[in-house]
């Protein structure tokens, strides 16, 4: 038997948006840990922001491909696009975690407390239970089209709590500062070593976010063609009468 | 090394591990689909 894990194959473009993350990865860390100026108010803690922002940036990017699949699924009935919108929430919903815990980290040096009831905070922590119940949603057992299409639709709707997310700092009064890069004020009140280092962060991220979509899609690819090729189960058994195992219908 | 620095290695070193993590779950496979072949 083939196992899944032999299929995910070595495919020229994909091995290069991994060497170029780690690459762009190897280049992040001393510009950012070494080069990188301190901040005059908050000190060495600020270099956080450079895995912090990164992080949500992928998150928001990763929902907005969940976004796009999802409507795919609706729209197409194609069932490639439910693999990219899984592979994508996945993502999502990592980075979204690490969000919240490196702003924690962040959050005790310059709040003096590792969480609050903050808009951005409590936004961001609905943020993930949204897409982690898309994941449960989409594990659910069932005829895979039905089951495809429920989690399709709270992939579209979920995203609205990424723009939720995003103005929350600016809708509300929040601890929390407000926008730098997506922010109203241009330009962007941030010294130009500090962007360039959190640029320079950001492109890692990306192109390391791109990579694990476009491996993690031809994993479950291979995942679902391996398990139609598989014989269907038998169905019943003289012990349990006419239960019939509910995820193996359809 | 000061509180600081305590903070931002954390960061780092969640960081590193998260993305270790999503590594691990392309060598290994992670879940498998419990829907049906559709119809």
């Amino acid at each position: 038997m083939r196992r899944v894990t032999d299929t995910v194959r070595a495919h020229p473009p994909r091995t290069l948006l991994g060497v170029a993350a780690l690459v762009a990865t190897a280049l992040a860390v001393p510009v950012d840990l070494v080069l990188a100026p301190p901040d005059r108010l908050q000190g060495d803690a600020q270099r956080l922001m450079y895995v912090h922002v990164p992080s949500v940036w992928t998150a928001y990017l990763a929902f907005a491909v969940v976004l796009l699949a999802s409507l795919g699924v609706l729209a197409a009935h194609d069932p490639r696009w439910d693999t990219v919108a899984v592979a994508a929430a996945e993502l999502g919903a990592g980075m979204t975690a690490l969000t919240l815990a490196e702003g924690a980290l962040w959050g005790s040096r310059s709040w003096g407390t590792w969480w609050t009831w903050d808009p951005r905070l409590v936004s961001t922590a609905l943020l993930l239970v949204l897409y982690v119940a898309y994941l449960l949603v989409h594990s659910l057992p069932g005829p895979a089209d039905r089951v495809q299409r429920r989690a399709a639709v709270l992939g579209i709707v979920a995203f609205a709590q990424v723009v939720v997310v995003h103005f929350s700092v600016l809708w509300w009064r929040s601890l929390h500062q407000p926008p730098t890069l997506l922010g109203p004020d241009q330009p962007a009140p941030i010294a130009g070593s500090m962007l360039s280092a959190l640029l320079v962060s950001l492109v890692a991220s990306t192109l390391a976010g791109a990579w694990f979509v476009a491996s993690r899609c031809e994993q479950l690819r291979a995942a679902g063609a391996a398990e139609s090729a598989a014989p269907a189960p038998r169905p019943a058994t003289a012990s349990r009468g006419d239960e019939v195992v509910a995820g193996r219908r359809g | 090394m000061s509180a600081d620095w305590v903070v931002v290695v954390a960061g780092y070193v969640l960081c590193a591990a998260t993305w270790a993590s999503y590594a691990l779950l392309l060598r290994r496979g992670g879940r498998r689909r419990r829907t049906g072949g559709g119809s």
